[in-house]
């Protein structure tokens, strides 16, 4: 009984069997999708019909995705399923990937330049750059050199 | 073909020196600085360029690209990190080269070869694009698809470990290509009503957040900011000495271009092969290989350089793109209005010309930049990532918005960049998935056409398989995936 729960636990940490899982729920979406506004809303010939790829594609996706759940049920059995854990540092990651949301809605609101003077300040600290001045001169340099490079020379209408 | 002296005309165009020399300098530290990788660039490039005139924007991508490939070394052979994916083999002599203090003798090397590796990838180019031009005309909309089919595969294959992983990101990347109204019957597909998706998911954003984005925050959570460099001591190494190995380079070279004109395989596959075809015709390497033999850089860098000639051989004459920053380059084409395929160097010389006077200007730069400014850039190598990173994200987030003025693409750079992330993290490549972005719309309009095509002749199967061009494609097609099944490849595993 213990080395059932064990072999479940396998099962559910193992990463191919978790991304096996997830491609096989998107192949079946997909195809729930093409058909359905196949038969639904277009109503043409398969050979004409805008949903033809997208099915062909869920179903090679579906196929793969059972693929993958293979290579990792192989894996448990040749004792080679062990998950791998995550870096501390992809928590950083996803930090710096907020800060930069935040810079994109910040930016609708203090107009580009001050928004983006915020955000190098921010992440240059977030980073672990100490030496306020530097901090300083890079953020409004920065900022004011991609305003000039893209607003003025390029004509991107920057916020 | 394009003539020689027109081909050369751009050489005395200072406007167009000028931006193949700024792309050449941009493509020397980013290829130098590892985690900013030549693909990151030329994406970015691609937002930056939008406005520009062609030529102007295919010479700047040319000067990265050339360059950039070169200068992956220069960090191989100062920090034993290289600066991209095609210079790990590099590494491996040009490190304890100059760990040995001859590191400005390895540069040296590195430098020559890349520039005569080059200088092979793009002779081939001006030679080998007429007549694969004159093939593929032959082509029907099945063979285009298959072609396009057979990239996909052999990228899914070689850039990822696993290769139900490289087909999935390219499956993924083919469902990103089908959001937005149907080029054949203007119907919205998979827009979910979401007004801006209606207009399909703009290239330029999903490239900028998978090479680029994807890429900053991969380094994050990496957490190597800081890197020590070797010192360089300037000595005399004679050119006679270098140019000893020129008749293996040639080799190299040719292996470089096979290579590269694959879909995928690109710089680090043929580095790697031209090193090991070099452990084996060398017989007396200066040092043993692995050691620090100049004979290991001599293979590597000949071999990677020859690459970009390669790689555009298949993406100027059927529209497949032979790695992701070709794959980058011909969404250029795209945004330029320009349609790259069979008939492109017909309707379109001057564009062909372009490519070969940036790719030889670029390497004219390669060589005086790698000999004077790359020895002494090793501190710039070593810029603290904590001060660039969050450069380059308001970089990635500018040139998102700079292509259409849509804050909706810079949402569409976040959600690639954030996917890429995860995916790379997960051993998925990106680089099949940005294949099938630029590729999915022929490849769909294509089976469509090919079906719609058959299914009016009496026997349908017979009319889509009938020639021996389409035999051949499918016959490859199927090789690739069926020998890259893990169930048959453990049989033949087991079997040997």
């Amino acid at each position: 009984m213990k080395n059932q729960t064990c072999k479940l636990g396998d099962l559910r940490k193992n990463p191919d069997i978790q991304e096996g899982l997830l491609f096989f729920a998107l192949a079946l979406g997909l195809a729930v999708y093409s058909l359905r506004n196949h038969y639904g809303t277009a109503r043409l010939e398969w050979k004409l019909s805008p949903y033809m790829f997208p099915f062909l594609i869920s179903i090679f996706l579906g196929a793969l995705s059972l693929s993958l759940i293979s290579d990792g049920l192989h894996k448990i059995r040749s004792g080679a399923g062990a998950s791998r854990k995550a870096t501390p540092l992809w928590k950083r990651a996803m930090l710096m990937f907020f800060i930069a949301i935040a810079y994109f809605f910040i930016m609708n609101l203090l107009t580009f330049i001050p928004a983006t003077i915020l955000f190098l300040c921010a992440s240059f600290l977030f980073l672990g750059e100490r030496r306020f001045w530097l901090i300083g001169i890079l953020s409004i340099a920065t900022s004011v050199v991609v305003y000039v490079l893209f607003d003025v020379l390029l004509h991107v209408m920057l916020p | 073909m394009p003539d020689v002296l027109s081909v050369f005309a751009y050489f005395l165009d200072p406007q167009f020196v000028l931006f193949v020399f700024i792309g050449a300098v941009a493509g020397l530290f980013v290829g130098a600085i590892p985690g900013l990788s030549v693909s990151m660039a030329t994406a970015l490039l691609v937002s930056i360029t939008y406005t520009w005139e062609t030529s102007s924007a295919l010479g700047t991508i040319m000067g990265v690209y050339v360059v950039g490939v070169f200068s992956g070394a220069l960090s191989a052979i100062l920090i034993n990190i290289p600066g991209a994916p095609s210079s790990v083999v590099t590494t491996l002599d040009g490190f304890p080269l100059s760990q040995r203090g001859e590191a400005y003798k390895a540069l040296k090397y590195a430098t020559i070869y890349s520039f005569i590796g080059t200088l092979f990838g793009f002779a081939a180019l001006w030679l080998l694009v007429k007549p694969v031009s004159q093939i593929a005309l032959k082509f029907t909309p099945m063979d285009y698809f298959l072609l396009a089919l057979f990239g996909l595969a052999t990228v899914g294959s070689l850039t990822a470990r696993n290769f139900s992983k490289g087909l999935i990101s390219a499956l993924l990347g083919l469902v990103f290509s089908m959001v937005g109204i149907d080029s054949v019957m203007g119907t919205p597909r998979l827009t979910f009503g979401i007004y801006d998706l209606q207009a399909g998911i703009n290239i330029v954003p999903a490239l900028v957040g998978l090479f680029g984005f994807s890429e900053l925050l991969l380094v994050i959570s990496d957490g190597e900011f800081n890197l020590e460099t070797s010192q360089i001591t300037k000595a005399v190494v004679k050119t006679k000495d270098i140019l000893k190995h020129f008749l293996h380079s040639i080799y190299y070279g040719i292996i470089g271009i096979f290579i590269g004109a694959l879909p995928g395989a690109g710089g680090p596959v043929a580095s790697f092969i031209a090193y090991s075809q070099a452990k084996k015709i060398v017989k007396n390497p200066s040092v043993p290989f692995g050691e620090g033999a100049v004979e290991g850089i001599v293979a590597s860098e000949t071999a990677n350089n020859a690459c970009i000639g390669g790689a555009l051989i298949p993406m100027l004459a059927l529209a497949i793109p032979g790695d992701a920053v070709t794959a980058i380059i011909l969404s250029v084409f795209y945004v330029h209005g320009l349609r790259p395929g069979p008939m492109f160097i017909r309707t379109n010389p001057d564009m062909f010309r372009v490519i070969l006077a940036g790719g030889l200007i670029a390497s004219g730069f390669l060589l005086i930049l790698g000999l004077l400014v790359a020895p002494r850039i090793s501190k710039i190598i070593t810029i603290p990532k904590k001060l660039l990173l969050p450069i380059i994200a308001v970089l990635c987030v500018v040139g998102s918005l700079a292509c259409n003025n849509r804050l909706f693409d810079v949402g569409l750079m976040f959600f690639f960049g954030l996917l890429g992330y995860l995916m790379r993290k997960r051993d998925y490549s990106v680089a099949p998935m940005t294949l099938a972005i630029v590729l999915g719309g022929m490849m769909d309009s294509n089976f469509r056409r090919a079906i719609s095509l058959a299914s009016s002749e009496d026997h349908p199967f017979a009319a889509l398989f009938n020639r021996p061009i389409t035999l051949i494609l499918l016959a490859l097609v199927l090789f690739t995936i069926i020998t890259n099944i893990p169930a048959v490849k453990r049989f033949r595993l087991h079997r040997s």
